[in-house]
């Protein structure tokens, strides 16, 4: 293996090699703004300079490959390659490259919304100059809506070409593109052809200054306000990384999280976007059904609700579940675990979800056509799991207990037919649904964003949910619901102190998840034991 | 000197030489036809290489060993791409090759693929030149419908076609990964090197990119051999014929043909008749627009081969020699090529991008009689910035993806440090005291 | 107004993409006929022609608005194109560039009401030995002087 030297620190690397990865692994700072690991390279900002032993031109580092090199030709008599990247050519360099950027960028920080995550900003203060050396007349265009939510500033745009090369190569849908030449050269979509695919808004998130916004985030705060919270999206069963971006109370944006183990670098614009399906109806206090009205209660109320209409309806052998492929598998395997405690049949089954098409993308990337996103963990933690509800018509149908599937519940032929024949149906969910307005019992736990826990993706990748918002209301987490439920009806559930508590008791009693831990979980999730 | 004949530009002028049946009468096609049946390819690109023939499309790179590097045994097909996109300001050879004897260039195109083994070559020729461009097609006809070109030219079974590629107007596609890039549909970016175009070039396969005047050179290369053209010029180092191009103010511009090494005085006063209206001279651009400007006292001596002109701090680039006069308004050349250049960028690195426009308008400033006397450092330091500090004995000190930032940064810095006095006369403060 | 080539444009297209190794690079070539038969390269003629290379309209336009000779707006039926670099210039490209705007009313990048000259100064023709030097559509015009310039437009009048 070939021997680099970066600076003063020393690696054994892969021929083939990029220098500029092996820095940024090190943790060896080289600015750069056209490379990006998810694209080709093009070597064109030439911000990412380097020096290398015997090549008197700067080399970009992103563009340059380590090959091994025969032993009476090594450096020192022992490198491959010998790297700098603080020397005063490298530095001067720098300087030079962001002058040239800046000298028709705007001084609009203030009201940029970039302004905080700027690789323009926090390069040019720490390599750049102090003043600008131009005098001249700067380029001044107007911006323009792309299409998609997303809008482009021209006169930030640095022609990285980024956001080109992802609709190219990631999306293979070719609406942007760089018209003219030169100085003039602008990024463009063609008349009556905008931005148009569902992993559009990914171009914000690339831009590594603030030339492409999303409408929907611009101007609606600061960046530094905002807390940044690694979770997991669980609009589909790719079940892609993101990071939340929300002060308190309120989310005001999702970007993707990295993750080679599940999206890559890019997320969809349904999940993107999602959160707003959350911002309404929420659900904040029980509420329980009298006649064509609902009247708000207790929880002490709402759960010996539950343990009179039981008794009242054919008794603990009459309960009926259905689980939710949307919630995390905390909730989903408490509530399999109560059912099977409960009743001796076979009690539980999976609330519908809307299915679609997958689309698949170019380089790969993937959105399930299967929205319930947690589809796979709801089956691997569930005991005893019902295919259909068909057999829930046999004998006795009483209490019917329902996690909801956020507003992608499908209320199929026999799901309608299951909730006209329960004489009582109790919900639990974060917002008004289709599947609510049918209950006659509504308990609201947590949202998406509100969740903790873990979910498993359709490739048996489990991630872990972070909460990034506060629970409104009286809303409680959907795990201590069903924990609280079980303590009324059966006396067990108050041993549960977190969503942690519950995720170990998985890890012990389901053989696949014996390897599940939230330490393992980590950043970037556990593959659980295939069964094969 | 005296004695030097004509090789390249023998039959210019003479009634119907771009016709195939004149060039069969004087000796066309034999060079080609000998390496097509009796040589090898290794045999031609020896032959080549031992004639000392360097590219003639600016850089000078040695042709028989471009040539060598084209992998071997690469199950791909191999290109030949004729450089005619001819853009270099100060340059205007090629054309003359390509009307007056179109056939003798299509003859070192057989013979470079034959070199290659290629057998889809193209001439790229700038797309301006229409009439230029028709002339190639009628000469490719000629040869298609005498066997040729086509399937099994001159009878053997080597096939080879050649295709004629308009360009569209863009100089930076003379740079040999732009022109390829061009040539696959594409703008004319540049691209980043390595992979050199022999082992990755048109459609990722190895190719060959060789100027105009550097083909027109092999048949006579293959007839009279490697000694005979080594033999030719000054210098043993960098021999051959050359034409070079004489514009600006001379009495008799135009395309002249001289032995490598012709002292740059004799291209002026001799062969080109001197200055025109007899004034004094100024300056010289050697080598095409993109070379540093040299002052009269410079040019003393001065051979016209590539390591001579290196020597004396520019270079001989595509012998485009662009002659100024003592009425030169400097400031106002200076302007007029930075403009060119930041008309040409393609705009794709930053340096370049961003630089060839800023020195334009400072440039501008100075002709409307607005420079500042802190201008002139500035435009040294970006030019510094664009193309890098000048040091012809460690090579490219460029910083960008292709030598285009050097070919404007270069001229810029010398005109302002050998006439920094004539920017000084545009200077603000000067023009209110 | 949608774009097709016309038969015999067409026949020469299909050559082009036999004679290619690969249909993208027939690009420029198709854009030089398409332009020559329409006068310009207007959207719906980008959108055809995209069709035709199997490429997307948006890809086509990247490489249509980098060259100078493609145009997407219609020009004058003949298109005067001043050289204005280094010989040029020494030679007297402006006085011949005044010239003609004056002569016939129109700035630099304008074209004439009835629709005959559009007058542009484009960058090194190629042609420095005999400037200064003018490109009417397809054909050079050198050693320009005022009085050659009066003639040549005369003739084309
Ligand atoms: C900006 C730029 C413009 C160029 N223009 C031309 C050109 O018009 N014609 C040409 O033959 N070479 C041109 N070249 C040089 C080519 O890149 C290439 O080196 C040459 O065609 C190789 O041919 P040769 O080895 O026969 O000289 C240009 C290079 C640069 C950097
Ligand atoms: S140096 Fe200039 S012309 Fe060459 S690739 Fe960079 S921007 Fe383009
Ligand atoms: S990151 Fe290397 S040149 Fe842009």
């Amino acid at each position: 293996m070939p021997l680099l030297k970066i600076d003063d620190q020393t690696f054994e690397v892969p021929k083939g090699a990029r220098v500029l990865d092996e820095a940024l692994k090190a943790g060896i700072e080289i600015p750069h703004y056209c490379y990006h690991p998810a694209l080709s390279v093009v070597g064109s900002c030439r911000m990412c300079a380097v020096e290398i032993d015997g090549i008197p031109k700067l080399q970009t580092s992103c563009s340059t490959l380590v090959g091994e090199l025969p032993p009476e030709k090594k450096f020192e008599g022992q490198y491959d390659m010998v790297v700098h990247t603080r020397s005063d050519k490298v530095v001067a360099a720098r300087k030079s490259a962001l002058e040239f950027l800046l000298l028709n960028h705007p001084l609009d920080c203030p009201v940029c919304d970039q302004a905080g995550e700027c690789l323009l900003q926090d390069y040019s203060f720490k390599y750049g100059h102090a003043h600008s050396r131009f005098i001249e007349e700067k380029r001044v265009r107007p911006g323009e809506d792309l299409g998609s939510g997303v809008v482009i500033n021209q006169n930030r745009c640095i022609m990285c070409t980024r956001c080109v090369r992802f609709t190219r190569e990631i999306t293979g849908t070719h609406e942007l593109f760089v018209e003219n030449r030169g100085n003039d050269n602008r990024i463009a979509v063609f008349d009556g052809h905008p931005l148009d695919n569902p992993l559009a808004g990914n171009v914000a998130d690339i831009c590594p200054v603030g030339a492409l916004l999303l409408k929907d985030y611009m101007h609606t705060t600061r960046v530094w306000l905002l807390s940044h919270t690694p979770s997991t999206c669980t609009e589909c069963t790719t079940g892609c990384s993101i990071t939340v971006d929300g002060a308190k109370d309120r989310i005001y944006r999702i970007i993707s999280r990295e993750n080679a183990q599940a999206n890559g670098h890019f997320i969809c614009d349904y999940g993107r976007y999602a959160f707003h399906q959350y911002e309404d109806d929420v659900l904040t206090t029980p509420q329980l059904k009298d006649g064509a009205e609902w009247t708000e209660i207790s929880w002490e109320e709402a759960y010996q609700q539950v343990v009179d209409r039981i008794g009242e309806y054919g008794g603990q052998q009459a309960v009926r579940a259905l689980a939710s492929p949307t919630f995390p598998n905390e909730s989903n395997y408490l509530l399999g675990q109560l059912m099977n405690q409960l009743t001796d049949k076979k009690s539980i089954a999976l609330l519908p979800v809307k299915q679609q098409e997958d689309q698949v993308f170019p380089m790969g990337f993937r959105i399930s056509g299967d929205k319930g996103g947690n589809h796979r963990g709801a089956r691997d933690v569930i005991h005893n799991l019902a295919a259909g509800t068909q057999s829930f018509h046999k004998g006795d149908l009483g209490v019917l207990i329902v996690l909801d599937g956020d507003g992608r519940g499908e209320i199929t032929e026999s799901i309608e037919r299951l909730f006209a024949a329960a004489p009582f149906t109790v919900v639990l969910a974060s917002n008004r649904s289709d599947i609510t307005r049918l209950a006659d019992l509504v308990l609201p736990v947590a949202g998406p964003f509100e969740r903790e826990g873990t979910v498993t993706n359709d490739q048996g990748l489990v991630q872990w949910l972070q909460p990034a918002v506060q629970l409104k209301g009286q809303a409680r987490p959907d795990w201590q619901v069903v924990a609280e439920l079980s303590q009324a009806l059966i006396g067990e559930g108050a041993m549960y102190t977190c969503a942690g508590d519950v995720t170990w008791k998985i890890n012990q009693t389901i053989e696949a998840y014996s390897q599940i831990t939230r330490f393992k979980i980590g950043k970037f999730g556990q593959f659980v034991e295939s069964a094969a | 000197m005296n004695d030097f004949q004509p090789i390249l530009t023998k039959h210019v002028g003479q009634p119907g030489s771009a016709t195939l049946d004149y060039y069969l009468i004087h000796e066309g096609y034999q060079a080609a036809r000998q390496a097509i049946h009796e040589m090898t390819s290794d045999a031609v690109i020896q032959v080549v290489k031992d004639s000392g023939l360097q590219g003639r499309g600016g850089a000078g790179f040695p042709t028989g060993v471009k040539w060598s590097f084209i992998p071997r045994n690469s199950r791909k097909p191999k290109y030949l791409i004729n450089n005619a996109d001819e853009s270099e300001p100060g340059t205007f050879k090629d054309r003359l090759l390509i009307n007056h004897n179109p056939h003798q260039v299509i003859e070192g195109m057989i013979i470079a693929s034959k070199a290659i083994d290629c057998h889809l070559a193209f001439i790229y020729i700038r797309g301006e030149f229409v009439k230029e461009a028709r002339l190639l097609e009628t000469a490719l006809e000629e040869c298609r419908a005498n066997h040729m070109l086509g399937k099994g030219i001159f009878g053997s079974n080597f096939d080879l076609d050649i295709l004629v590629h308009r360009g569209a107007g863009a100089y930076i596609c003379g740079e040999e990964t732009g022109l390829i890039e061009s040539l696959e549909g594409k703008r004319g970016w540049p691209r980043i090197k390595p992979p050199f175009p022999a082992i990755e070039g048109y459609l990722k396969s190895p190719t060959v990119v060789n100027n105009v005047e550097t083909l027109a050179n092999l048949p006579h290369i293959i007839l009279n051999g490697a000694d005979w053209f080594r033999a030719i010029g000054a210098s043993h180092d960098s021999p051959g014929p050359k034409l070079y191009c004489l514009s600006g103010h001379v009495k008799k511009p135009g395309v002249y043909e001289a032995p490598s090494g012709i002292e740059l005085t004799e291209l002026i006063y001799e062969l080109a008749g001197g200055i025109k209206d007899d004034r004094r001279l100024k300056a010289v651009i050697p080598g095409g627009s993109s070379s540093p400007v040299l002052t009269a006292s410079e040019i003393d001596g001065l051979k016209m081969d590539y390591p001579s002109v290196k020597a004396a701090g520019s270079m001989l680039g595509s012998a485009g020699i662009m002659v100024l006069d003592e009425t030169t308004d400097m400031v106002q050349v200076c302007y007029n090529l930075a403009r060119f250049y930041a008309h040409e960028s393609c705009g794709q690195c930053t340096p370049c991008r961003e630089g060839t426009t800023w020195l334009t308008k400072i440039l501008r400033r100075f002709t409307q009689g607005q420079g500042r006397r802190e201008d002139l450092d500035l435009i040294l330091e970006v030019t510094d910035n664009i193309g890098g500090l000048i040091d012809f004995s460690l090579g490219s000190y460029g910083k960008t993806i292709c030598p285009f930032g050097e070919a404007v940064a270069w001229p810029v810095r010398a005109f302002v440090q050998k006439f920094r006095n004539e920017f000084m006369d545009y200077l603000v403060e000067d023009a209110v005291a | 107004m949608s774009f097709a080539f016309t038969p015999e444009r067409k026949r020469l297209f299909k050559e082009l993409v036999k004679r290619y190794p690969d249909k993208r690079s027939v690009t420029l070539p198709a854009l030089h006929l398409a332009q020559e038969q329409e006068g310009y390269l207007g959207r719906e003629t980008i959108e055809a022609l995209a069709r035709m290379l199997g490429s997307a309209p948006s890809t086509l336009m990247d490489t249509v608005s980098f060259y100078t000779m493609f145009t997407t707006r219609p020009r004058g039926k003949y298109l005067l194109q001043v050289c204005q670099t280094l010989a040029c210039s020494l030679a007297g490209a402006d006085q011949v560039v005044d010239h003609i705007s004056k002569r016939h009313q129109i700035k630099v990048g304008e074209t004439t009401p009835d629709g005959k000259f559009t007058l542009l100064k484009v960058e090194c023709l190629g042609s420095c030995g005999t400037a200064p030097v003018v490109q009417i559509n397809d054909d050079y015009y050198e050693r320009l002087t005022l009085d050659k310039v009066d003639r040549i437009l005369d003739k084309l009048a």
